[in-house]
């Protein structure tokens, strides 16, 4: 039941990115809400399962809206795998370790993209889109993380996805 | 070891998917892709279903965000308000597009609704509604009434993705209508929160300047010629460097619907172009004493003169270098547009745009150096 819980809300997470919070954005970053999904995840359970999520999210927002399969699923779970090593390294997890983890998930995850387009063959001028988009996309990740965080919490508390 | 499973599985994952990613390339066989492909298929709906209400929000936002009014009364007012705005607006982008549909007779056009955008700022890919089952294939452009938006990547049964102008990956073979200068334009380098696009491989002694309209030259087969792609922004030249950049004519933050163009057809318009590729003389009616016409008249009444294979100059013309003279049927006196030595010169918007043959104009003739054309 955990299982399927999760699976649906990753779809709709999956599908409400590529269709309509890909037409909003703020200051040029838009809402990833997948990641941000996973990370909470991460910081709920603190096992490998939010890898595996991550990768099977990444791997249908892949097939939907990108050129490449593996593109996403590749960011998300690296994201997703140095999220919950790093956090199983800490006594606790207060705000401030939240919004790191909304800050840093972000610049990994972009980071890993930026790798892999380039591989594929687009080509960027770096600082403008770390300045445009990398920048603001972590910023706004994190600043959406405690909301986020605090949600999933909820939900994780009343054994919606136990 | 229990403390470095997430470790492990998160390299053995990427290890995994950074294989996907190197074999789901565009150069990788489609069978790679076949699973990929029937999974996004079953998605189709949902994904039209979120953005159409997405595109709801965004066009009812505006009025609701003006209203404060807090009565039941005023409320029923405002919803109405938003999906008459909605109708409205929806309404105006069908008429458009229907217009346009019309006015391409050469064309075959597949109507198409876009579903989804690459999440993303690394791509600029979106999805369709529309795919094989309805006779898309890759690489065929997608356009818009405004201009061209891209073309197709990778096609599902009922879904396709297209790349647009302004991926980065994206190359499209242009030509700049008034100087006729040749070259690629390529999609913007990144970071830009106005995307365009930039011109290359163009002649060091291009004469182009802002606001130059930038149309596919149909090289390389890829694009139909003559679809406008973007209109010069800023043209910095020096004798070592030309850096052109281009502003899209098509609004890729507000793209609902386009065209797949799934056949194109070689038209009066597109000879047209041809002809001024070529050099061609575009003859008017003009106030002038006839000559004898040299051929007979054409069955729409056109009267049509024959030009030689090897691009000499054309047969009308005498030897001499004066300028060559043809008559209508009708009689209607006719002058050539050519310059003083005989050889046509090209026909740019600044001086005499080219011309469409309406069926059965009389008072108009063409005449080209290559190939013979009606």
């Amino acid at each position: 039941m955990s299982v399927l819980i999760t699976a649906l809300i990753g779809i709709v997470a999956v599908v409400l990115q590529g269709s309509a919070l890909s037409l909003f954005s703020v200051w040029g970053a838009q809402i990833d809400i997948v990641l941000l999904i996973i990370l909470s995840m991460t910081l709920i359970e603190q096992t490998q399962t939010p890898v595996i999520f991550a990768m099977v999210f990444g791997a249908l927002t892949d097939i939907l809206y990108s050129p490449q399969v593996g593109f996403f699923a590749l960011a998300y779970a690296a994201c997703a795998g140095v999220a919950v090593y790093s956090l199983k390294q800490l006594p606790r997890i207060n705000m401030a370790t939240v919004i790191l983890t909304g800050l840093a998930g972000s610049l990994i995850a972009q980071g890993i993209c930026l790798l892999a387009a380039y591989v594929i063959g687009a080509r960027f001028n770096l600082p403008e889109m770390f300045k445009a988009h990398i920048l603001p996309q972590a910023v706004l990740t994190a600043a959406l993380m405690l909301p986020v965080y605090y949600l999933a919490g909820r939900f994780s508390r009343r054994g919606y996805s136990r | 070891m229990a403390k470095n499973k997430p470790l492990i599985i998160t390299i053995v994952a990427g290890v995994v998917l950074a294989f996907l990613v190197a074999a789901t390339s565009a150069s990788a066989p489609a069978g790679l892709r076949s699973g990929a492909t029937a999974v996004g298929g079953i998605f189709v709906p949902l994904e039209t279903f979120f953005y159409g209400i997405s595109d709801n929000i965004r066009q009812s936002a505006q009025p609701a965000a003006q209203d404060t009014g807090a009565d039941e009364t005023a409320a029923a007012y405002r919803v109405m308000l938003m999906d008459y705005n909605e109708i409205k607006a929806e309404n105006q982008r069908l008429k458009t597009l229907l217009e346009y549909k019309d006015n391409q007779p050469e064309k075959d056009l597949v109507t198409a609704r876009v579903i989804g955008k690459e999440p993303g700022n690394w791509f600029e890919v979106f999805t369709i509604d529309v795919g094989a089952n309805n006779g898309v294939q890759e690489d065929m452009a997608v356009v818009t009434p405004d201009g061209l938006a891209g073309r197709v990547e990778q096609v599902g049964p009922n879904w396709a993705k297209v790349m647009s102008v302004i991926d980065s990956r994206s190359r499209v073979p242009v030509i700049v209508e008034r100087t006729r200068d040749v070259g690629v334009a390529g999609g913007p380098l990144g970071g830009d929160s106005v995307k365009e696009l930039s011109m290359n491989y163009l002649p060091l002694d291009s004469d182009i300047t802002a606001g130059d309209v930038v149309v596919t030259s149909g090289l390389g087969d890829l694009f139909p010629r003559g679809i406008p792609v973007g209109t010069v922004a800023a043209a910095k030249q020096d004798p070592k460097d030309t850096e052109i950049s281009i502003t899209p004519l098509v609004n890729f933050k507000s793209i609902y619907e386009v065209f797949v163009i799934t056949e194109a057809r070689e038209t009066a318009a597109v000879v047209n172009d041809d002809i001024t590729d070529h050099n061609a003389v575009i003859i008017t009616s003009q106030s002038q004493p006839p000559t004898e016409p040299d051929t007979a008249p054409t069955q729409n009444g056109a009267n049509t003169q024959s030009a030689p294979q090897d691009g000499a100059a054309p047969t009308a013309a005498p030897e001499d270098g004066a300028a060559p003279q043809t008559a209508a049927p009708d009689d209607t006196p006719t002058d050539t547009i050519t310059p003083e030595d005989g050889i046509p010169a090209p026909v740019t918007p600044n001086d005499a745009p080219p011309q469409v043959i309406p069926p059965g104009n009389t008072d108009t003739e063409i005449v080209t150096p290559g190939a013979g054309n009606t």
